[in-house]
């Protein structure tokens, strides 16, 4: 029989908590950096300030995001209806200088995707609040699977956009998989919606729905870090969408 | 080095790997090269093309294929002559070059090639609808509920080309499969635009809508087989409009 370790389990949930307010933290940096250059000038040039910050966010030994940026409300710059200021590394575990991501941004394109629907981008517009989004398919950055977290701007009393970062999932799982796989019985890390993100038993793939235990129900409980249900216990993981849920 | 294994291709297989390289003529490739500038407007409507021998020197060819090329062109209505003193060749810029080029690369494929085009892109498809309906969260099917109701909403050939790809990215993305979608993407930009040339058809969109419809049902359902199947029919609805266009193109 196998002898869960909660104190354990809750100890990892903190550590990937952890790394998932580090990624907000620099969003904040990012955020005020981009009121500031919104305020001076709303134009595709007045973003210049954003350039060595992303840099700097991307390229710092440990770092975890991928891609980062400000992504423009529709007609938030005065010389552009929709603009993503957004620079990427390939995030292959090589050196590289970010470099900007191109997106089609004119409206009247056939390959033109409008973002102000996609949930990092319209979560935030609306609820004016931090989101984490994913993990899933971002088509329109990284071509990866991914998690973006996305945190609203808002200069002058109006809502301007997000600045965000993209994070692998593939590098989340690095980052966490041995810690996972140490905890005694089944471990699973999950979103709020119960997408599997990484597991330690080996049927459970990244991607999928678990489906035996309602995590969203779960999720809905009243506060508090740890929910037990059935036999199936959810650790959450601070405050982000995310917990690891223990199975036997 | 590990010793050779011998072949055991089929002869189909075996044809395929010798099959030629390029199986565009010569007067075909200068047909689409002028086409696609006319399509993509790098030649402008009303621009005199250069003289015969010109054009033959430019692309290293004969005069007698340009004067073959020019006349596919004329019958295509991108290109016009005009005789006397100040005549020669003239760009005629259809109103929407877009459909203008797909209709060009349309006769120049086979209908096994486009039969080809649509096996490849109903198996991305059906992959795709199979896993989604396994793997897609509520908000994945708002969203594919979202693009078929703009495709239904959608009043000009663009929006509705639009319409139609974003919906199947957003099919593939709710599969959870970057690779998958990546596929569906680079499909898209090859064989969709054809595929979906036929939408000026209202009942042909009143059909994809339809299609659209079953999918995201069985995706919501976690119907997995009917979500293949139904995204399989859509894309071989798709095929039968394009082999009769096609057809159509061939008697002229």
């Amino acid at each position: 029989m196998t002898v869960l370790a909660p104190h354990d389990v809750a100890i990892v949930a903190q550590s990937i908590a952890r790394m998932g307010e580090s990624v907000f933290a620099d969003l904040e940096c990012l955020r005020a950096v981009t009121v500031a250059a919104l305020t001076e000038d709303p134009s595709r040039r007045g973003l210049g300030p954003l350039e060595p910050l992303c840099a700097d966010l991307l390229t710092r030994p440990g770092q975890l995001p991928v891609g980062c940026g400000f992504v423009a409300a529709r007609d938030a710059l005065r010389d552009a209806p929709y603009w993503l200021e957004w620079w990427t590394v390939p995030g292959n575990g090589q050196a590289s200088v970010p470099s900007r991501l191109q997106v089609v941004v004119d409206p009247d394109a056939d390959d033109f995707r409008d973002y102000t629907s996609l949930p990092w981008f319209a979560v935030p517009m609306s609820t004016g609040a931090r989101h984490t989004t994913g993990p899933y398919v971002d088509y329109l950055c990284t071509d990866e699977y991914a998690l973006t977290f996305s945190v609203p701007v808002t200069a002058g009393g109006a809502f301007r956009g997000i600045v965000g970062a993209d994070v692998f999932v593939r590098h989340v799982e690095q980052r966490t998989l041995s810690q996972i796989e140490a905890l005694p019985g089944t471990v699973t890390l999950v979103n709020s919606q119960g997408r599997v993100l990484v597991s330690n038993d080996g049927v459970t793939d990244t991607g999928s729905l678990v489906r035996d235990v309602p995590v969203a129900a779960m999720w809905a409980a009243p506060d508090g870090d740890v929910v037990d249900q059935g036999g199936a216990v959810l650790y959450r993981c601070g405050d982000l969408p995310l917990a690891l849920l223990v199975t036997r | 080095m590990t010793k050779t294994t011998p072949a055991r291709l089929s002869r189909g297989a075996r044809a395929a790997v010798f099959a030629p390289l390029d199986p565009l003529g010569r007067a075909e490739v200068v047909t689409r090269r002028l086409s696609d500038a006319i399509a993509l407007g790098l030649l402008h409507d009303g621009e005199q093309l250069p003289s015969e021998s010109a054009l033959a020197e430019r692309f290293g060819v004969s005069t007698v294929t340009v004067r073959e090329a020019l006349t596919v062109l004329r019958q295509r209505g991108l290109v016009e002559t005009r005789r006397g003193r100040a005549g020669g060749s003239f760009v005629r810029a259809p109103e929407d070059p877009a459909v203008a080029v797909l209709r060009a690369r349309l006769r120049e494929l086979s209908l096994g090639d486009i039969r080809d085009l649509c096996d490849h892109y109903a198996a991305i498809n059906g992959a795709a609808a199979r896993l989604a309906a396994d793997r897609a969260s509520p908000e994945d099917v708002e969203r594919m509920d979202h693009d078929t109701g703009l495709l239904a909403e959608a009043s000009d050939a663009g929006s509705r080309r639009r319409a139609e790809g974003q919906f199947h990215v957003e099919l593939a993305a709710a599969a959870q499969s970057a690779r998958l979608t990546k596929e569906e993407i680079a499909l898209q930009t090859e064989v969709a635009p054809l595929l979906w040339m036929g939408y000026d058809d209202e009942s042909a969109r009143r059909q994809a809508v339809e299609r659209h419809r079953q999918i995201t049902v069985a995706v919501t359902r976690g119907d997995s087989s009917a979500a293949r199947s139904a995204a399989e029919a859509h894309v071989v609805d798709g095929l039968r409009r394009l082999s009769r266009l096609h057809r159509e193109l061939a008697r002229g």
